[in-house]
């Protein structure tokens, strides 16, 4: 008999408690029992990695995954989706809005996560192929509608005059793993494709890579790039809630009004 | 449907308790609903067939307090926003995240609605508005009980705060919200929007008036508090019969124009160009270098 109003997944199972309905006995995701079997033994990687995946991952998927999650967890308080939680907490806003704040604006295409969707997409149908990158990153990433027009390729720093030492020694460690073709690739070609572009590489086009050697659609980046990042946002509006509003930038002097009618 | 035993056993050794989810299988709603290809409804009115020609001020207060307000009455609560809300500084902190929002080329909603939600802050924003709110309301009671504003003033200064609201481990609202405020010492548009109240006949209104004799109470008991805009709207909507909810509600949509400017605006200039920092703006006060240990 068809369930009303039923929530359809492939993920997630459950048992109702013999006297109520509305609590479950039993939770299954990806057929594993969560709290039965997985608890205490699976490490939280691996477990975000059946989430999404559900499949179990290899020991080496796991370590790819996890080091991906340290290199990119916090990328420091220059980067705008950390400024964004640290404002909302120096304004002592609450906890969701620095985390909320810090998704809007890690969101975007300066190193954000639809940087790594849409890179992801193009990587998909260019291949490792440096000659398709040139023909595609530039024709195919304009398809936009509510996101602003795209002034660069996905996955290269429009604002940085050098490639990072922190991303080529991220880039240089993921790729030594196995199964991590697009990795090996970025790295091979990394300044080829920089030439190309007139641009250096950005973290996301790493995490793009490392996504695709997980098999992970662009979708499924994009939500994990988002995800992935937030620690440091987390643990930088902590400290800039108790530190205030006052001892924070507030580029006081440096506002400059172009078009001031003046006083009444 | 399963159901809690009467006898207050379970099958398991948890006790069971009477359950409730099971009560709640339709949602019971006065506030609106939609009938696909035939009409809309909002607390009752038929929102096609009646509110034709009525302005977006109307509407909003319908949706707020579930009733279509006088149009003077909206007129008013229009006016006293296009006056008061908007400060687009993209410096301001809700306005900053929508300006980050913009420069990394997120999507407006995004920007505007993180914006929204930092508006949630303690130093400006929802939290001191319904502070004021709630200040006032209470200290109107008080005043009608008979005690003397002086010593209501003394009372709450000796109250115990959790913490202080520009800083702190427990940072909590000012003991006077809609008094004071950050960055700047006056505010500018109280004036103007006491013409505004004069124009309308609301300056005299029971909350409009506590909340500046408790200004000059202030003052005069030392305390450098001035009544901002914030505390202001919160006396004209107190005025007007809104709860500190409804103020909520309402004041939301004067961040909207301030996100929606400072938003556009970035999106305008270099891609990653709002104020981005140097690595020597980093001023770090934690441990020195140190090595992870090895296994």
């Amino acid at each position: 008999m068809a369930i009303d109003d039923a929530v359809k997944t492939r993920l997630w199972s459950e048992t109702p408690a013999a006297e109520d309905d509305f609590v479950a006995r039993k939770c299954l995701a990806a057929g594993y029992d969560v709290y039965g079997d997985l608890l205490g033994q699976v490490g939280w990687i691996e477990y975000l990695y059946l989430l999404f995946m559900r499949n179990a991952p290899t020991p080496e998927q796991t370590k790819l995954l996890n080091d991906l999650g340290v290199a990119i967890a916090c990328l420091g308080p220059r980067d705008p989706a950390i400024q964004a939680a640290m404002t909302a907490a120096a304004a002592g806003a609450t906890a969701a809005s620095s985390l909320i704040a810090a998704i809007a604006v890690g969101a975007g295409q300066f190193n954000g996560a639809r940087d790594v969707h849409d890179l992801m997409l193009i990587w998909t149908e260019s291949g490792n192929s440096v000659d398709a990158w040139k023909k595609n990153l530039f024709q195919k990433a304009g398809n936009q509608t509510i996101w602003p027009e795209r002034s660069h390729p996905p996955g290269f720093d429009p604002t940085a005059g050098i490639c990072s030492a922190t991303l080529i020694q991220t880039l240089t460690h993921l790729c030594q793993g196995q199964h991590t073709a697009h990795l090996q690739w970025l790295h091979t070609h990394r300044v080829a494709l920089q030439d190309t572009v007139g641009m250096p590489l950005a973290f996301s086009a790493v995490a793009a890579a490392a996504f695709l050697d997980l098999e992970l659609d662009a979708q499924q980046g994009e939500m994990l790039f988002l995800l992935l990042r937030l620690p440091g946002a987390a643990t930088f509006a902590v400290e800039q809630h108790q530190r205030g509003w006052k001892d924070y930038p507030f580029h006081k002097n440096k506002l400059i009004l172009t078009d001031d009618p003046g006083p009444a | 449907m399963t159901r809690a035993r009467p006898d207050g056993k379970s099958m398991s050794n948890e006790k069971c308790y009477t359950a409730k989810n099971p009560q709640y299988e339709y949602w019971q709603t006065a506030a609106g609903n939609w009938f696909p290809g035939e009409r809309i409804v909002l607390h009752g009115v038929d929102v096609l067939a009646t509110m034709t020609g009525k302005s977006w001020m109307e509407v909003i207060l319908l949706a707020i307090t579930g009733n279509i307000p006088e149009r003077r009455t909206a007129e008013f609560l229009d006016a006293v926003l296009t006056l008061s809300g908007s400060i687009p500084d993209p410096r301001l902190w809700n306005n900053r995240i929508a300006a980050l929002a913009g420069a990394t080329r997120s999507t407006p909603a995004l920007g505007m609605s993180a914006g929204m939600a930092a508006s949630d802050a303690i130093i400006f924003g929802f939290q001191p508005m319904m502070g004021a709110h709630n200040l006032l309301t209470e200290v109107a009671g008080q005043l009608e009980s008979g005690d003397l504003l002086e010593n209501i003033i003394k009372a709450r200064l000796e109250r115990d705060q959790p913490g202080r609201p520009g800083a702190g481990k427990q940072r909590s609202l000012a003991i006077f919200p809609g008094y004071g405020r950050p960055v700047a010492t006056g505010d500018e548009r109280i004036p103007a929007i006491m013409r505004l109240l004069r124009d309308y006949g609301h300056d005299q209104g029971r909350m409009v008036t506590l909340a500046f004799r408790l200004e000059a109470s202030l003052q005069q008991q030392g305390l450098p508090l001035r009544l901002n805009t914030g505390g202001l709207i919160a006396a004209i909507c107190a005025d007007q019969g809104m709860t500190a909810l409804q103020l909520y509600y309402y004041v939301s949509h004067c961040f909207y124009v301030s996100l929606a400017a400072c938003n556009a605006d970035a999106l305008k200039h270099d891609i990653g160009s709002f104020f981005p920092l140097r690595c020597r703006q980093i001023e770090y006060e934690g441990v020195a270098e140190r090595k992870w240990k090895k296994n």
